[in-house]
């Protein structure tokens, strides 16, 4: 599971009636979530402390620590705080090396540890000592008073460079272990490493040699100076979290972010530079060694030897190393650089390609860095008698000396400069087109990076100067197929053509041939001057040989097309200059990701119960738009907003369009929803028949196949789905739906298999949270709807994963978000246009399904209880009614809160995931709820419960939560209270018995309100509901209310909603109007009924 | 004239890499063609192994003064050689004449002295190199004859450092590389001390203290930039910018060039692969 945040993920958000198309996808952080609990282990925020202090005997090194939510709630210190605390030991850190290294050991076996170093940090602090970081779970009683900064003792382990520098790449792609969590500063430090990387793979690093401490080190070093390295450098270190220099110094003293990063990535750059290097074919190791810069070459390639002896000849070559790097250093000064502006000669107006030989100009001149717009040309320079230029309010110093030396610089990268600098006040060169060429070449980008201002004509940047493809995509039909008319169609129903061009104008070979006659690599047509590259000429001569210039696409293919190429796209080394999409396909890729007008408009579903809301209405139009055109779709609406009658409508409609549906749909979701999803049918759609594939007693293969005829939907589990997949195969389904479709999420994982194989006209996939920790979540999803559309598993790692998780590559996460719009329909409650037409106060009632373990606890309680009471009358009979009501809702609850005594000091140490349909489904929900980062309220009537609970959210879910129940004393009670309401960090999930919270608190803070059990009382319930809808509250608020099916928790609701007129009058504001109830009406409320399970 | 041939050699391969590289007279060769001038070839030939061979120790190059030790077997000599530095006039006219030309400045501000200048001290007839009237070498071995075998590995070995770098020369005829670059500046210019540049000032991490509510969060900074792990456009770009160095004849860009591919190649396959525990 992955405990880390990253900081891109792409959620793509669509909404229906906004005017724009393009903005629709944010970016934004993700949460930790996790499925597959493992209790009852240690939970550790693993920490890395990049160490560098301002003492010569400290080296520069990695310390691994770990703050340990097990460890205990800090004390609470009384009395005076002094004013300069003596740093002590940090309390919840993890002392244990060996369980330390046991973690560490899980992203590398091999991995040792090389002792301990104790180092201080200071961290802010209360009287409860210092405060944890907001990644660790734990329910502790923390003073959050005056926090200041104290010291605090840690011990760091330390561990070899190349095992960090693993687990920090590891944390790439792979998911940590479900204990560990990854704390900020281990998440920067990746970054830098990512960044550092950068340098490697880009060259940006050369070898040096230096003098410290008496030794002399050969070192490969990271050009900073470069200047788009710079920017980065320093972006990165603004962003440094302040957790990373928080480390106090034997001499008290802090270092700069800026020094902590420099530092970083120059030791990582050397360590892994030279340790490649050992691996290269290079022949350093034959150099004779007549002078010192054989031994400095052969230490740079040494993994372990960067030391060399330092004597007389090793201290010279340090200095003439310096001198020859002193280049390194940009030009200009900080408040100006030196600018080559290129002037074509002037353009002559021939329609044919020619090359005017001669008459470039390269002129010099000064540039401002504060206003670029600002250029002093050379001549000024050098008429000037004074030390310094002042021109629109900007300073230039020293212009001639600084001019000289770029133009000293500028000529050994560009000789031509050379020749014109044994003028006395030179100004400008004349170039030939061959020289130009070589100029833009190959100077520009060297000049750019030593920090060059170069002005170029426009032409020069202009993608389509050049050679380059055009690619023609046409539908074969008049019309948008449609597979309801014509199954087959969309198989070939895009055509395409390759052309070569240069800029407008299309190649025939014969033109290409006498194109690339001229030998040059700059041509002129129409005054537009075009460049010719060798390679791309290559390029272009593969291009005649190979590429088939036309043919059929698919309509999925020809939408990836269509999408996927962008000013970046390469094709067998030529860029695609244009792309021109006709007919009818333009403004299907409109509809299927923005909807027209018709689709905005969409009426209300004829026979469907109940009124959808537009949005609602719209998605499934949406949902239809994409089953007419044989595609798949992601309907990802926010936790709420009702995916699943939009599912339902979009059937309901096709039932009602065509007669009948062409064959059953199967619907595909967790087991605890299975219940929900029957009655949401039933409810919306009585006319739709829905046929429940579940329990023991499930018919499979022929006796499947007889079951299911003439049902319009069959609701399975995922669970079932992977078992019976044999089966469930050989049908031909209209089509699969999949609710909280996150669950196929692993692409490996066997059920996911199992839903791809299954054969159908549509595919769709319903989830809230499309994406939760990694990009490969998406392909998965897409994988079952439109399968191949993102490529193979492995292509769209190297091609969209990585780069944007890793590099945050802005252009790769465009692509992918382009090609994921039109599939992916995702609103939001915030939206503007969904907020209207939602209600202020949503209620909803949540069926869940019970567990074996739950159904066999119930039968047995219910048999054993039902003779009792039959048998008692009066006072007797009443408590045994009432024993029996608790003992069942405690089942319902959870198994465990019925088997155990549970207090704040005696939570069994007992799984709770898988055990109870409700738990469950409320983990499923509030991971959903967190992800878009809404704060919830849980109001349970058992204090026990609570404790589960909170122990279930801290330990699945890895969130904080705060508990408020009858123990908790009224002083502690407001500060809960205003933490919750008014800490940016506070847990955002407040767990309340209905006694403790029902009243007087005001906590509008949530938008969720979760009732785990019932009371049975109407006003209760919504007393406490009433917490949230105070004054203040501006968000929309949902109620959601636990139900399980089948049991006396749905019968009791169903009499509520049977009786609503009368509910006051009827029912007391306890329950004890239960234990009036007849034998028979008892019988009836309490049996489970095995139909609606 | 072994290290000139593979110099020569190695200046041709990187001809096409480093523009600027002209077949000129060097500086080695200068130094050695003047002495040559006045000393028995012979003599000097005897000299040629104790270069070679690294057995020069202690080299200190002062104006008008240079002294070394030389090894010859088990024995330790010290070799002085005197010749009077250029005057204050002499440099000044010098100083003129380099400032005359854009490429004198450009080179000589950017760290390198161009053979051309030689032209310069030539045409403005002054003395760079030594003449036999004025140069003045001793040794204390027993052989009388100047230049003893001693003395002329030395002025191999100066022959060298001179050809890495041509400011020791300078530096023996009286100016050193801060005071002629000063003098050069003084002449085109009125002398200012260069503002320091590239101070980091404007980077300064807030208090801790202030930043205690953002303490372990990174700065929305890191979404301003992105990653960009792939080859290189422009291989090396670095030795690109700083052209070869002139203090050794091993052509370092490529000897370097195959351990520079390999860093990259491995930096991407190294962050791309794919991680064996895979825990979900």
């Amino acid at each position: 599971m992955l405990a880390w945040q990253f900081y891109l993920a792409i959620i793509i958000v669509v909404s229906d009636s906004l005017p724009t198309t393009n903005h629709l996808v944010s970016i934004t952080p993700l949460r930790t979530i996790q499925t597959s609990p493992t209790e009852d282990v240690p939970h550790l925020v693993l920490h890395l402390h990049w160490r560098l202090v301002n003492d010569a005997d400290i080296p520069a090194r990695f310390l691994i620590w770990a703050e340990n939510a097990n460890a205990g709630p800090p004390k609470r210190k009384r009395g005076r705080r002094p004013a300069a605390p003596k740093p002590r030991p940090h309390p919840f850190a993890i002392e244990d090396q060996s369980l330390l290294r046991h973690q560490l050991q899980r992203f590398d076996e091999t991995l040792i540890t090389q002792g301990v170093d104790p180092f201080i940090l200071k961290l802010p602090s209360t009287r409860t000592g210092p405060l944890p970081s907001p990644e660790l779970p734990q329910n502790w009683d923390i003073d959050l008073r005056a926090p200041r900064l104290e010291p605090w003792i840690i011990q760091g382990t330390r561990a070899p460079l190349i095992s960090i520098l693993d687990i920090l790449r590891l944390t790439a792609d792979c998911a940590c272990p479900d204990d560990l969590i990854l704390a900020t500063d281990l998440l920067y430090w990746r970054k830098a490493l990512i960044f550092a990387l950068e340098i490697l793979s880009q060259q940006h690093y050369v070898p040096s040699l230096l003098q410290r401490y008496g030794e002399i080190e050969a070192r490969w070093r990271p050009v900073f100076e470069t200047p788009y390295i710079k920017e980065k450098l320093y972006k990165l270190a603004m962003a440094m979290p302040p957790i990373c220099r928080a480390e106090v110094g034997p001499d008290g003293e802090t270092v700069t972010a800026l020094d902590l990063l420099r530092t970083f990535i120059a030791q990582v750059v050397d360590y892994l530079a030279r340790n490649w290097a050992a691996e290269a074919p290079h022949r350093i190791a034959y150099l004779r060694n007549n002078n010192g810069v054989a031994d400095w070459l052969k230490a740079l390639v040494a993994p372990k030897k960067a030391h060399i002896q330092p004597d007389g000849r090793m201290q010279q070559l340090v200095t003439l190393v310096e001198d020859w790097q002193r280049n390194l250093l940009p030009a200009g000064s900080t408040q100006y650089t030196i600018a080559f502006r290129l002037e074509p000669p002037p353009a002559v107006n021939e329609k044919i390609w020619h090359v005017p030989q001669a008459g470039w100009r390269l002129s010099y001149f000064l540039q401002s860095r504060s206003n670029p717009e600002v250029l002093i040309p050379a001549s000024q320079v050098w008429q000037t008698q004074d030390e310094t230029i002042i021109t629109q309010g900007l300073r230039f110093d020293h212009p001639q000396e600084k001019l000289l030396k770029g133009l000293g610089l500028a000529a050994n990268i560009f000789s031509p400069i050379e020749n014109n600098l044994h003028a006395v006040a030179p100004v400008s060169v004349i170039l030939t087109t061959t020289e130009v060429y070589e100029f833009l070449r190959e100077a520009v980008p060297i000049l750019q990076q030593s920090g060059f201002q170069i002005i170029l004509p426009p032409w020069w940047e202009q993608a389509r100067a050049c050679l380059g493809l055009k690619l023609l995509l046409s539908p074969v039909t008049p019309e948008p197929v449609d597979i309801v008319q014509d199954p087959a169609a969309p198989e070939t129903s895009i055509a395409y053509q390759w052309e070569l061009v240069l800029g407008d104008t299309t190649l025939t070979r014969e033109a290409f041939k006498d194109l690339v006659s001229l030998r040059s690599p700059l041509v002129q047509q129409n005054g537009h001057w075009l460049r010719l590259d060798p390679d791309q000429i290559e390029a272009a001569q593969r291009f005649w040989e190979r590429h088939s210039f036309e043919g059929r696409l698919s309509l999925l293919r020809g939408i990836r097309v269509a999408l996927s190429f962008d000013a970046h796209t390469q094709i067998s080394g030529l860029p695609v200059h244009k792309m021109l999409l006709q007919g009818w396909l333009p403004d299907l890729i409109q509809r299927l990701s923005a909807g027209d007008d018709a689709m905005k408009q969409a009426p209300q579903p004829p026979n469907l119960q109940g009124k959808l809301r537009p949005y609602q209405r719209y998605g499934a139009v949406w949902l239809r738009e994409h089953y007419h055109r044989g595609l798949g779709a992601i309907l990802a609406d926010d936790m709420g907003l009702g995916k699943s009658v939009q599912a339902i409508a979009f059937l309901l409609h096709e039932k009602t369009e065509q007669g009948r549906l062409p064959g059953p749909t199967l619907l595909i979701c967790p087991t605890s929803l299975l219940g929900n999803w029957r009655r949401e049918v039933q409810r919306f759609s009585p006319s739709l028949t829905v046929y429940t594939h579940y329990g023991p007693d499930r018919p499979r293969d022929q006796a499947f196949s007889d079951a299911i005829i003439g049902q319009d939907i069959i609701l399975t589990s995922y669970a079932l789905a992977r078992r019976d997949a044999d089966f469930l195969k050989k049908q031909h389904w209209f089509g699969v739906i999949l609710d909280e479709a996150q669950m196929i999420k692993n692409p490996d994982a066997l059920v996911s298999r199992a839903v791809n194989q299954f054969q159908a006209d549509y595919r769709f996939a319903l989830t809230g949270t499309p994406i939760e920790n990694r990009l490969t979540e998406l392909w998965s999803l897409f994988n079952f709807i439109n399968h191949g559309y993102l490529g193979s598993l492995t292509k769209f790692r190297k091609e969209f994963a990585l780069p944007i998780e890793n590099n945050q590559d802005q252009i790769a996460l465009a692509r992918l978000q382009r090609m994921a719009h039109p599939f992916i329909l995702r609103r939001l409650k915030t939206d503007p246009t969904v907020i209207q037409d939602l209600p202020e106060r949503l209620e909803m009632d949540v069926y869940c399904t019970l567990t074996d373990e739950q159904i066999e606890l119930y039968q047995r309680v219910v048999e054993e209880g039902l003779p009792r009471i039959a048998e008692a009358g009066g006072n007797a009979r009443r408590i045994h009614v009432f024993n029996l009501l608790i003992k069942l809702k405690q089942i319902l609850n959870h198994p465990v809160q019925y088997r155990y005594r549970i207090g704040a000091h005696s939570i069994p140490s007992e799984i709770l995931a898988g055990r109870s349909g409700k738990l469950d489904r409320l983990g499923a929900m509030l991971e959903e709820m967190l992800e878009v980062g809404d704060k919830a309220l849980i109001f349970t009537q058992f204090a026990e419960m609570g404790y589960l609970l909170s122990k279930y959210i801290r330990d699945v879910l890895k969130t904080s939560v705060l508990y408020l129940h009858g123990g908790v004393p009224g002083s502690k009670r407001q500060e809960m209270v205003a933490r919750f309401q008014e800490d940016p960090h506070a847990p955002p999930i407040f767990i309340l018995t209905l006694k403790a919270g029902g009243l007087g608190l005001n906590l509008t803070a949530a938008n969720h309100v979760f009732h785990y059990d019932r009371w049975w009382n109407p006003a209760v319930e919504k007393q406490a509901a009433d917490r949230i809808f105070r004054i203040g509250q501006t968000r929309n608020v949902q109620i959601h209310k636990f139900i399980t099916a089948g049991t006396l928790e749905e019968s009791i609701q169903e009499m509520l909603d049977r009786k609503q007129h009368l509910a006051e009058a009827i029912i007391d504001a306890d329950e004890s109007w239960l234990a009036s109830l007849s034998n028979d009406d008892l019988i009836e409320l309490i049996s489970l009924h095995k139909e609606k399970l | 004239m072994t290290t000139i041939a593979i110099f020569a050699a190695t200046a041709i391969a990187c001809s096409r890499l480093l523009p600027h590289i002209m077949p000129h007279r060097s500086w080695s060769d200068a130094w050695l063609d003047a002495l040559m001038a006045f000393s028995h070839p012979g003599r000097m030939r005897r000299g040629r192994h104790f270069a070679q061979k690294n057995l020069i120790k202690n080299l200190d190059i002062r104006s008008g003064e240079i002294d070394a030790n030389v090894k010859d077997g088990r024995k330790l000599f010290e070799v002085k050689i005197t010749f009077p530095p250029l005057d204050d006039a002499s440099w000044e006219i010098i100083v003129d004449r380099l400032a005359s030309q854009a490429i004198y400045s450009a080179r000589l501000l950017s760290g390198e002295i161009p053979p051309e200048v030689m032209e310069v001290f030539q045409e403005s007839g002054t003395q760079l190199f030594p003449s036999a009237d004025k140069l003045h070498a001793s040794c204390t071995c027993p052989d009388w004859e100047v230049p003893c075998k001693h003395i002329a590995g030395v002025y191999y070995y100066l022959a060298e450092q001179f050809e890495k770098d041509p400011f020791l020369l300078f530096n023996f005829r009286g100016r050193s590389k801060e005071t002629l670059l000063d003098a050069l500046r003084t002449q085109r210019s009125a002398s200012h001390p260069e503002t320091q540049e590239e101070s980091a000032s404007f980077f300064i991490d807030a208090p801790l203290e202030q930043q205690m509510d953002s303490y372990w969060k990174i700065g929305p900074e890191l979404s301003e930039i992105s990653f960009n792990i792939d080859k290189p456009t422009l291989p090396m770009p670095h030795f690109k910018r700083l052209g070869r160095p002139h203090f050794t004849e091993i052509a370092i860009y490529t000897m370097l060039k195959p351990v520079y591919e390999t860093i990259t190649a491995k930096t991407i396959s190294w962050i791309y692969k794919k991680s064996d525990n895979y825990y979900d």
